[in-house]
């Protein structure tokens, strides 16, 4: 065994993000101004640095000894992650001076978490991921509180901050008894010392106890029930930028370390796991839809159907397969895209300092606003799943994957669901389009209504012509299964 | 000794768990602050507590004597300084909200929010 | 294929420049989107006139690893529902675009119809199931969109939700069928499935397709028990309902049987289910129809009941059956889209549908009510209209369908003949009750024929449908024949469309319908009330609505509180609960014998001096002491570090815990002491649960114990620590060498800590 440090290159991306983050603080508290538009623009021409870094293709393979690897998994993160959080920061240049929100520290804490989220889906050491899930979520925690003298924003982040601490010693809990087992945390090492066991000898039990503590953990960032109780509280008291990042950028991370962890450690115990993850996808994508249902806040809304997002997104999991392994990352990019544009709607809506966010707010938007209405209307049915747009070719990707692998009724459940999540994203169409308000005067915001025209066209163009997206997809994710 | 030694983690995880139950913000960062420790002493005893020293091998090299697994040693000292880190940012947090609403009773906090 | 892509693309196009270059309430929006139409109908018709080309398929790629493709198929079948779509939707264009009240939100009114034109060619036109299913779900959003139009009215609302849970439900079940034929057939093709139909036989998912696909056919087409959305959604403005509700959308559902008869046919269940359901709405939905006051509300039901004949016929997959049924789709499209649009002048004139309410229309409204009577009657199977020739078509199916059936489908035309008859005679007689008359007359000016611009457009269905009667197989007989031979491959049907068939039973039969339904309307339903029965399957709609409601309400409150102590006893509970779940279905290894050492007395001590700080920790009243506690804990655990043979870690812990006590002791300057409500005594359910939890992961460790089954990589570490590294502190060298990652991650973590602390404090507190 040698440790090889000549492929430096691997970590560039890595590195640059971080570099980028500590030049866009001190560039901050350098600068006289205000109004944060010029730092929003050098924190976006970061990320898009990073994604080209990525793309550029300097470098693939593992550094340190196997813990973090640049294979093409990490690059569709990557580029996925900078994307999103490009969104997140057009989003922000508009609505963080909305919002009253005046620390400059809000660009350089979404850098900080990106770079987090960076090391946490190319990690392929459960130390390192922990350590990358642990950046990411300190620069998060601050940001869902940001909202200076806003009680809601003090409470999510404190509430975040509460339940993650807890979600994180599990997390290190289940990597103790991971390593008590196995003897290593290095993701191929832990595979194979499985894989040469019995591991259905009563040995394992604690391995698969190990095993349900890791996943509890990353159930919290992905907001998988019964980990899932955060969500709306966080997601509408923290800035609605903010929330747009942690719904997208920070659920893809974690999807990636799970997949990684599920598809790669644990794959010789995947077979018996199987119903746990049945469990887990069936009851989260009810749950979610089902309290979606009641909400009238569109904030809370969005945040269980993200939740019962993540239960569809488990059902790729579940299925652990090759073209479900795809369709997840597929629907990941997709359901991000959307989401960002419809979080971004919301945040469009915020009059000064105080967010539009219960569906009657939306009343006669599609007169008012017709541009916003149709954004939202495309997110809305994307997230529906009504074709010919991006959720739609998503799930249908994610299904008929799970039927092929013989989780007939789990898809029946989540066909179902998706009807019952009709009832609540029409409710927001029908308040655009079948009730009438006054119209009301808003400043300008152009980089907000590009960048949810931009998630909007993206959406439909994802529907429309998902083959190259599809298609990397599908490549990233037989790199890190035929991998080493 | 092994006894001994899961005995006190089981205080440590049970007293933090329980702490974390209440609703006073303080003791819920006093509980986070006792479950952190008690799962790094719980990932200690994961190295095996062999009768054996301390994983510094003798300064001439072939010291045959048991030594005790290293990894974990490490694995907990970054737990701990990152519980450490936790601690601070939590603890601010609190202070900051309690600074800005006088109380730290999670409760009232959140009813206030609902009267709103 | 060329006119065809024209044809399924015009309407599209339509929808978005009206979009982008008119005025809301622009008033040559319907003109504009009438030209659209009437384009898009030539191209059909040329495309229906050149022939079926062979192959009739047009292959555009969409995501091909999906099997996801927008091809076109162009044969007889689709030929004939294409035709019909865009002729009616020229009639439909032209008479709304007269009929929209000037200051309506004309552009978009006519976006969405030229949009729901569009998609319903495109359900046609697919040649792939899932562009079928695609085209299918916009038809329901369309149709959602026009259903609420009018969207100020509450019913209209309701309507519009109603139609779409139902249909979009039928249509998701119905991509479940989809999915399940595609795979087990490998593609998604028609054309190509209509060849490996035994595979789907062979499988165990036939039956699970059949029902699902059945699903979707009988929702779209408001078959019963889903025929509760077609009346309410009769709140859409009229146009809208003789276009999508009578003639068209609704008829998507038949046109899925037709297409996949040849395929599910030889299936169980496919060919008994639809035509038990088809003649069971038929009956059921025309005796509905009878007892119906308000005129649309009766075509609704009329409309599913028709429906329900048709599908039945096509379920037959039997030439001579499908003949009928697609004659009489015809037939139906004319008279029913004629009809629907009269209602809706007989409405703009005298402002009520109500049958109660109606003065005679024959004096007041003479053209009007001559068409509507034609309409009635050709409803009704009066020779020499053109529902005479396939309602005998029909009549000569439903004899081959067994005793049972037979008579169901005589007695269904002898409700419809009632009805029909109503309709042509009874709302014209002004027939009123008491009560009704006063609102009758309070209007301004009594009704009158409207302008030509209304009237020509259901004249002119009026008139095919008479020709239909007349010229039955010059006008249709190619058209008939052509879509059965798509939708009955392989059948030498020698279709002769005509009049008169000579004496026969079903003559006979038709007879009897016919007289029967003149008795039942002259002495039943002239001398009651109709009193628009309230569904039963409605009210389980609206129940299933408010139980799901308050259900979800239930949850929200009952578990969603918003408090973080109450998800954290959750996540606890859950925890414990599916630990004890695993240990009680799985085999408990056994509990290692570990080499035993017995503790030294100042061990012990030092264990006990933790439990015992731990538990101060736990029951103490005042901050102080409390914070004390935790410290004392913190710094007896660095003791047990140091003798379990972790020198780094107790130091570590030692450092960490006096900044971390004097942190808190920071802290807690500024904060008062606590009071009663924060000093309150022990809480004795959490107690429990949390020393089940924490007893409960200790024990998993002690499990976990001996049971290491690869070797470590420690191994590594201790053997290359100072051959590598040149260090003998193995624990050092791992962290600032073997991986020093993983200290470059904490120190990154502990820097955005200090970020995080700094910006946090720098929020400075508002005083208020």
């Amino acid at each position: 065994m040698t440790l090889p440090i000549a492929n430096i290159e691997v970590l560039y991306p890595l590195m640059f993000a971080c570099a980028w983050g500590l030049l866009v603080l001190t560039v901050e508290m350098f600068s006289l101004s205000r109004r944060f538009v010029g730092i929003g623009w050098l924190s976006a021409l970061g990320l898009a640095a990073v994604a080209g870094i990525s793309l550029s293709g300097q470098g693939a393979g593992e550094v340190f000894a196997g813990a973090v690897a640049l294979d093409a998994f990490s690059v569709y993160f990557y580029v996925l992650l900078s994307v999103l959080a490009i969104f997140a920061v057009f989003l922000s240049m508009d609505y963080v001076p909305l919002a009253g929100i005046i620390h400059g520290e809000f660009y350089p804490l979404i850098l900080f978490a990106v770079a987090g989220l960076l090391v946490m889906v190319s990690a392929t050491d459960l130390i390192v991921m922990f350590l990358g899930l642990e950046t990411m979520s300190m620069a998060v925690y601050v940001l869902a509180g940001i909202r200076k003298d806003e009680l809601r924003s003090n409470e999510a982040a404190l509430k975040y901050f509460l339940l993650g601490a807890f979600a994180s010693a599990l997390l290190l809990y289940g990597i103790a008894l991971i390593y008590a087992i196995t003897g290593s945390t290095v993701l191929g090492s832990v595979a194979n010392a499985i894989a040469s066991t019995d591991y259905l000898a009563a040995d394992s039990l604690v391995l698969m106890l190990g095993v349900g503590m890791l996943l509890a953990g990353f159930a919290f960032k992905i907001a998988a029930v019964p980990f899932h109780l955060w969500t709306p509280d966080v997601y509408e008291g923290a800035p609605t930028t903010v929330s747009a990042f942690m719904a997208t950028a920070v659920k893809a991370g974690a999807f990636a370390a799970l997949l990684r962890i599920v598809l790669v450690a644990l794959a010789p115990v995947m077979p018996d796991l199987s119903w746990l993850m049945w469990v887990l996808a069936a009851s989260t994508m009810t749950m979610g839809n089902f309290v979606a249902l009641r909400q009238t806040n569109v904030k809370r809304m969005l945040a269980y159907s993200s939740i019962a997002h993540t239960g569809y997104l488990l059902v790729g999991v579940t299925a652990a397969t090759a073209e479900a392994g795809a369709a997840v990352l597929y629907y990941l990019a997709a359901y991000g895209v959307m989401n960002i544009g419809a979080f971004g709607v919301l945040a469009a809506l915020t009059r000064r300092r105080h967010a539009l966010q219960e569906i009657s707010d939306f009343a006669g938007l599609g007169q008012n606003r017709p541009v916003l209405a149709l954004v939202m209307s495309i997110c809305m049915l994307s997230l529906m799943g009504m074709p010919p747009l991006a959720g739609f070719v998503g799930k249908f990707y994610l299904f008929t994957a799970a039927l092929e692998a013989g989780y007939t009724v789990l898809v029946v459940i989540a066909v179902l669901n998706s009807v019952v999540s009709a009832a609540y994203y029409l409710g927001v169409l029908r308040a655009m389009y079948f009730q009438s308000a006054d119209a009301e005067e808003y400043s300008p915001r152009p980089y907000l209504n590009f960048a949810v025209t931009a998630a909007a066209a993206v959406t439909v163009a994802l529907g429309l012509a998902p083959s190259p997206v599809m298609g990397a997809a599908s490549r990233a994710f037989s790199s890190i299964i035929l991998g080493p | 000794m092994e006894l001994l030694v899961l005995a006190v983690s089981a205080a440590f995880l049970s007293g933090g768990l329980y702490l974390m139950l209440d609703r006073t913000l303080l003791r819920v960062v006093i509980g986070i602050g006792l479950l952190s420790n008690g799962t790094n002493l719980l990932l200690l005893s994961t190295s095996g507590l062999t009768p054996g020293g301390a994983p510094i091998l003798a300064a001439a090299g072939h010291g045959e004597t048991a030594i005790v697994d290293p990894l974990p040693q490490a694995l907990i000292l970054t737990a701990i300084v990152i519980g450490f880190g936790v601690t601070a940012l939590l603890l601010t947090l609190a202070y900051r909200t309690y600074q800005s609403q006088g109380s730290e009773d999670l409760g009232e906090l959140h009813g206030r929010l609902a009267d709103e | 294929m060329g006119a065809v892509l024209i044809a399924l693309l015009l309407p599209f196009a339509g929808a978005i420049l009206l979009n982008l270059f008119s005025a809301p309430r622009s008033a040559r929006a319907g003109w504009v989107a009438s030209l659209f139409a009437g384009a898009s109908f030539l191209a059909v018709a040329s495309a229906a006139l050149g022939g079926i080309e062979q192959p009739p398929t047009l292959y555009l790629p969409w995501a091909p690893a999906l099997d996801l493709s927008l091809s076109l198929l162009a044969d007889g079948l689709s030929l004939l529902f294409a035709l019909v779509i865009s002729a009616v939707g020229v009639v439909v264009f032209t008479f709304a675009a007269a009929y929209l009240e000037p200051h309506e939100q004309r552009r978009r009114f006519f976006c969405y119809l030229l949009l729901f034109m569009g998609a319903m060619l495109g359900v046609v036109f697919s040649s792939n199931l899932l562009a079928l299913f695609v085209f299918w779900e916009l038809t329901s959003i369309s149709s959602f969109l026009l259903i609420g139009f009018w969207h100020h009215k509450e019913r209209s609302r309701y309507g519009a939700l109603k139609a779409l849970v139902i249909t979009a439900t039928g249509g998701l079940a119905m991509l479940l069928g989809f999915i399940m034929i595609g795979l087990v057939c490998g593609t998604f093709e028609i054309p190509e499935l209509l060849g490996r139909g035994d595979l789907l036989a062979a499988s165990p998912w036939a039956l699970p397709a059949v029902l699902l696909v059945i699903a979707g056919a009988i929702t779209k087409s408001a078959q019963f028990p889903f025929h509760l959305w077609l009346p309410t959604a009769m709140e859409a403005p009229t146009p809208v309902s003789a276009y999508l509700h009578a003639a068209t959308m609704v008829k998507a559902g038949l046109y899925l049987v037709a297409r996949l008869g040849p395929i599910m046919s030889p299936l169980p269940l496919w060919t008994p289910l639809l035509t038990v359901i088809g003649i069971a709405t038929m009956v059921w939905c025309s005796y509905l129809a009878l007892r119906q006051s308000d005129l649309k509300g009766l075509l609704a039901f009329s409309t599913v009941s028709q429906l329900g004949l048709i599908m039945s016929m096509l379920a037959a997959a039997r030439p001579e059956a499908a003949a009928a049924g697609l004659f009489h789709l015809l037939n139906h499209a004319a008279f029913k889209g004629a009809l629907f649009l009269l209602v809706g002048v007989i409405e703009h004139e005298a402002h009520t549908r109500d049958v109660c309410e109606l003065g005679p229309l024959r004096k007041q409204m003479p053209k009007t009510h001559l068409l509507l009577a034609l309409g009635a009657l050709s409803m009704a199977g009066m020779p020499p209209l053109g529902g005479f020739i396939s309602k005998e078509m029909f009549l000569e199916q439903a004899l081959h369908l067994g005793p049972l059936l037979a008579m169901l489908s005589v007695a269904g035309a002898v409700l419809t003949a009632a009805y029909c008859f109503a309709l042509a005679f009874g709302v014209g007689r002004g027939r009123k009750t008491e009560g009704a008359s006063a609102t009758a007359t309070s209007g301004a000016e009594a009704p009158h024929d409207p302008h030509f611009s209304l009237l020509w457009g259901p004249g002119l269905l009026i008139t095919v449908a008479l020709l239909f009667g007349l010229f039955p197989q010059s006008l249709a007989g190619a058209l008939v024949a052509g879509a059965v031979e798509a939708a009955v491959p392989g059948s030498s049907l020698h279709l002769h469309l005509s009049l008169w068939h000579g004496f026969s039973p079903t003559l006979a039969a038709s007879a009897v319908a016919l007289g029967s339904g003149y008795i039942l309307y002259s002495r039943w339903w002239q001398t009651r009330t109709p009193d628009n029965p309230l569904l039963v399957t409605d009210r389980i709609y609206d129940f299933k609505l408010e139980k799901l409601e308050s259900w979800s309400k239930a949850v929200t409150v009952s578990y969603m509180s918003g408090l973080v102590w109450r998800y954290n006893t959750i996540i606890l509970c859950v925890g414990v609960a599916a630990i004890s779940a695993v240990f009680l279905c799985f085999p408990v290894p056994q509990l290692q014998a570990w080499p035993a050492r017995s503790p030294l007395v100042f061990e012990v001590a030092v264990a006990l001096t933790a439990i015992a700080a731990v538990i101060g920790t736990c029951i103490a009243k005042t901050r102080l002491a409390a914070i004390l506690s935790l410290g004392a804990s913190g710094y007896t655990l660095a003791l047990m570090f140091a003798l379990l043979g972790a020198p780094d870690l107790a130091l570590t812990q030692i450092m960490v815990e006096t900044i971390s006590v004097a942190l808190f002791l920071a802290v807690f300057v500024f904060l008062p002491s606590w009071r009663p409500p924060e000093t309150r005594p022990l809480r004795p359910g959490h107690l429990a649960l949390s020393i089940t939890a924490g007893c409960g992961a200790c024990y998993l460790v002690a499990l976990a114990r001996g049971h290491r089954t690869a070797t470590s990589i420690a191994e590594f570490f201790i053997e290359n620590s100072a051959k590598l590294a040149g260090w003998h502190n193995i624990v050092n060298v791992i962290l600032v060498d073997f991986r020093g990652l993983d200290t470059l991650g904490e120190i990154s973590v502990l820097g955005i800590a200090a970020l995080a602390c700094y910006a946090a404090i720098k929020m400075a507190p508002q005083r208020s």
